[in-house]
């Protein structure tokens, strides 16, 4: 096995070790290190989540809480690992994802419109009244009598909100880089994935080193390729007549396509100025080219007709378009940063200023400024505080709205049948956005991080930053509305893992062994085989102040018929038996769960380890129309696809599992651990229907809701080169409903492995598990939902007043049921478990295992389970 | 977009900065300039995070713009 491997190649290991132990404590005194004025990554591998919530925008005073909105969050995990293939080849790995959802600004209409749509009883804003002097009005149309009326001036902006359904963006990207002694080169690319955007990119760059290394000239070049494919249905009151040869009907929905290109070069030039500060400028273009426009926004166009007959009130009237924004089809920008760092000798801190300069040929120019301060504190600990100042002038075809005045231009002759099309050759103009970030604002921003080096070159991050965003903040004023002001905050938290430090100290621990044997002293790691992949366990440490870190994902995917039992269930069975108390109209047609957690283990004493274990998960589910059922309102079967009402996608923060761990027996053949642990409810069991009060699936939500205790008692041995094992574990719900009303339900689950070394370093396992787990008790709890009752006229304006009625919460079909959830499963696993033999990771342990269902039966009617995959990355340290 | 913008005071400024001369460091005396938060980027990760948000809020781009990031529609 690997240790005897250890052994036989002990000798030449050793030399190695030694010299590499004698490079980490060269290159631990600064003096000895050349540092380049732009030094290249180092080595590391970094996990981070960060949360973006916006606050409530000014609707006119208008609640969000009554219009069935929230405000936008983004939930971000990005997982990135820096290393060296060998001494002079390094490569960087990146992942991110970005779970968005919310309601943000469609369009900008007068406020006066508003106050029309409100007494005209209109589905949208459709016109608005102006007084003989063009200012627009609300007026009171109760005290019409036939001749005159009551208005009052009612001057403003207000947005109008759409909440696009939440959506998962992924990100991946690779790049390779050679290192010379006075140059480097890099070259690298990847793909962004969302439903309705598609980005590929390829970049390359580089430096080269000049009068040892104090001068450094930097380029970089890089190129994107972006397919739009933007679902419109949400976007149905505004004319599409300008977007006609782009629009293509795909799934039953009138769906955009567009494509785009970017180009960007830069230029750089770094300067050591002294021995306490660098310096760096750098001159960059872009050149995009395509499909400029963003596909949910829209713009409204108001026609004032010059010629309109005015009856006895006096009034005018404004018609109102909506059309999709159309931005021009190429963008050349220009980019000019200013980078200074200066070390504060007195504090051991540091100094960052960064200037940028941005300016661009649809009349944005744009500053921004930002300075920071770094400051380590005794015992490894660092605060960070911050500031940044951002302003920009607004886009040459920037307009909250744009008012013409002349008639309507109506396409052809108008028809009562089909509604009436603009005529967009009328048109004064042919570019046009009301994107509130095309307009002139200001923001600013303050922030503060604070990390801590653990040990061995763990570091932990925590930091926040709150913005406000305002036409105010715009530098020289003349700013947008305060009408499009919001404020934001952005909380993150970050681990580092310095893997050169790591191998550094475990080598000086170990007096010039390598990393592998000091985790063999450890009594775990090599000797004692794991448990595959898909098995949640982490064997304790059994030496005090031993610290590990397990990153696992899983995988699971649901697709296919669906189940009653065990056996495929008819949709017209679902129809009639799926719901309680109703009939279904919807069912899954496929569905995932990532999910993503990090295992931190610390032994405080050498008879027991605790576990913390974050977890983050995204969640999607599609739905289908059943066929048998009754129409759904908009009168159109959908087979599935994208429509908003039938993907449902969540993300975030899942719960949180405190763990600890006690070695019953331990042998070098037998050991025996029992866990304890405890659930603690951190996901979020609110996740609502997009725009709607309702709640969404329950397999939906993030977390249990609940507390739950997770007892589990694992038996390993092995010999030779055979491992093997067996699980029991359970869960058992500590309270009776969460705080949705319900409580999903307890679970049992049993398995047994065994593994064999087919190679000193790989070896594979055959797993077989069963899984019985309860369904939900209880149910969503009855919630309120928002009616509008009508308006009371304050001041002169309509002010919409609302009631709440208590409803119960909707079901469209068995995710929506507590009843088809939970059932019993039988799984086979096939896993596979690599020991990285040398290198700086050496000794960590990586795994991956697919459980593939064998039998299953469901309570209720649920999707057919495809299998999981599981991976896990364990690093002692 | 006119050529006459600071971006080229910022390449006009750097360049005065060198053509003056800067202070010669040797090798052995730069060991403020070897700690990690006295990099111009001290963490890749969080600042492509941050930007990542910036530019779904803001209109102008960073210089790594072409580099997905993705639409930033809402």
């Amino acid at each position: 096995m690997a240790a005897t491997k250890q052994k036989r190649t002990g000798s030449k290991r050793k030399g190695r070790d030694s010299l590499r132990a004698l490079t980490a404590a060269a290159l631990a005194l600064p003096g000895l290190m050349v540092s380049s004025a732009r030094a290249a990554p180092g080595d590391e591998f970094s996990f981070e989540y960060q949360h973006y919530q916006e606050g409530e925008r000014n609707l006119d005073g208008q609640k969000y809480r009554d219009l069935n909105l929230k405000p936008i969050q983004v939930d971000s995990l990005a997982a990135s690992m820096t290393g060296h293939v060998t001494d002079r080849v390094n490569f960087e790995l990146g992942f991110t994802q970005d779970t968005w959802s919310g309601a943000t600004p469609v369009t900008t209409v007068p406020r006066a419109a508003i106050a029309d749509q409100l007494t005209s009883g209109a589905s949208r804003p459709i016109e608005y009244f102006t007084d003989a002097g063009h200012n627009p009005v609300a007026v009171n149309w109760s005290t019409y009598d036939g001749n005159s009326v009551q208005y009052a001036k009612d001057p403003g902006l207000v947005h109008i909100m759409a909440s696009a359904s939440p959506e998962t963006r992924r990100q991946v990207n690779l790049s390779l880089g050679y290192e010379w002694d006075e140059a480097t080169l890099k070259v690298g690319g990847g793909a962004s994935v969302e439903h309705d955007y598609r980005s590929m990119f390829v970049n390359t760059g580089g430096s080269f080193d000049f009068d040892q290394k104090q001068t450094t000239v930097s380029y970089g070049l890089s190129f994107t390729h972006s397919n739009i494919a933007a679902s419109l249905e949400a976007n149905t009151a505004a004319d599409w007549g300008n977007y006609q040869d782009k629009i293509r009907i795909t799934n039953g929905q009138s769906t955009l396509y567009g494509n785009r290109n970017d180009f960007a070069a830069n230029v750089g030039l770094t300067q050591i100025l002294n021995k306490n500060a660098v310096l760096e400028g750098s001159v960059g273009f872009t050149r995009s080219t395509g499909y400029l426009s963003n596909p949910y926004k829209a713009v409204m166009l108001a026609f004032d007709d010059p010629n309109q007959f005015i009856d006895s009130t006096g009034l005018r009237t404004v018609v109102l378009q909506g059309v999709l924004e159309q931005r021009p089809t190429s963008r050349n920008q220009v980019n000019a940063d200013l980078r200074y760092v200066q070390y504060i000798e007195n504090t051991d801190g540091s100094l960052h200023l960064d200037y940028r300069y941005y300016d661009d040929d649809w009349g944005i120019s744009a500053h921004s400024l930002e300075l920071s301060w770094y400051q380590p504190i005794a015992d490894g600990w660092m605060i960070v505080p911050g500031a940044r100042y951002y302003t920009q002038t607004a886009a040459s075809f920037y307009q909250p709205y744009f008012l013409f005045n002349q008639a309507y231009p109506l396409l052809g002759p108008p028809r009562p049948d089909v509604p009436r099309r603009l005529d967009f050759s009328q048109l004064p103009i042919d570019k046009f956005s009301s994107d509130e970030r095309l307009s002139g604002f200001g923001t600013l921003s303050g922030q503060l991080a604070v990390s801590k080096e653990l040990l061995h070159g763990i570091r932990i991050e925590f930091g926040a930053e709150y913005s406000s965003h305002a036409g105010a903040l715009k530098l020289g004023g003349r700013g947008e509305g305060s009408y499009a002001d919001f404020s934001s905050y952005t909380v993150y938290t970050a681990l580092k893992l310095d893997l050169a430090a790591r191998a550094a100290a475990l080598t000086n621990a170990s007096g010039g062994d390598g990393p592998g044997e000091t985790t063999d002293d450890s009594g775990t790691s090599e000797r004692q085989a794991d448990a595959p992949a898909g098995v949640h366990f982490n064997r304790m440490l059994g030496r005090a102040h031993g610290f590990q870190m397990t990153y696992r994902f899983d995988y699971s995917g649901w697709s296919g018929s669906m189940l009653h039992g065990s056996k495929a269930a008819g949709d017209d069975e679902i129809v009639a038996d799926g719901c309680p108390n109703g009939i279904c109209t919807m069912t899954p047609q496929h569905a995932y769960t990532h999910t993503y957690t990090v295992d931190f283990l610390y032994a405080p004493t050498d008879w027991m380890t605790f576990d913390i274990t974050p977890q983050f998960l995204d969640t999607h589910l599609a739905l289908r129309d059943l066929e048998g059922a009754p129409l759904p309102a908009s009168g159109i079967f959908h087979p599935g696809g994208p429509l908003p009402s039938h993907s449902r996608t969540t993300g975030g923060l899942g719960d949180t599992l405190v763990t600890a761990l006690f070695g019953l027996v331990t042998t070098d053949e037998h050991q025996l651990q029992a866990d304890v642990g405890i659930s603690v409810p951190t996901g979020s069991v609110s996740k609502r229907l997009n725009t709607s009060s309702d709640f969404t699936s329950y397999s939906s939500q993030l977390g249990s809701g609940t507390w739950d205790l997770h007892p589990s008692l694992t038996y390993t041995g092995q010999m030779d080169r055979w491992s093997w094992g067996a699980q029991l574990s359970g869960v058992k719900r500590l309270q009776s409903r969460n705080s949705a009303g319900y409580a999903l339900g307890d679970a049992v689950e049993a398995t047994g492995w065994t593994g064999r070394n087919i190679l000193d370093w790989l070896s594979v396992s055959l797993r077989g598990d069963y899984i019985s787990q309860g369904s939900i008790k209880g149910a969503y709890k009855d919630h309120l939902t928002p009616v509008q009752t009508g308006y009371d006229i304050v001041d002169g304006r309509p002010v919409p007043t609302y009631e709440y009625d208590s409803t119960s919460n909707a079901v469209a079909g068995p995710m929506d049921s507590a009843a088809s959830s939970g059932g019993h499963y039988w799984n086979v696993g096939f896993g596979l478990s690599a020991v990285i033999p040398d290198g700086q990771l050496q000794g960590n342990r990586v795994s991956i295992e697919w459980l593939q269902p064998v039998e299953v039966n469901v309570n209720g009617y649920q999707l057919r389970r495809q299998g999981t995959f599981s991976m896990s990355w364990s690093i002692a340290f | 977009m006119n050529l006459s913008k600071p971006y080229l005071v910022v390449l006009a400024l750097l360049l005065c900065v060198c053509a003056t001369g800067c202070a010669s460091v040797a090798p052995w005396e730069r060991g403020n300039m070897a700690k990690p938060h006295m990099a111009l980027e001290p963490d890749h990760q969080r600042s492509t995070m941050r930007e990542h948000i910036h530019s779904s809020r803001e209109a102008a781009s960073g210089e790594n713009a072409a580099e997905g990031g993705g639409c930033g529609c809402n």
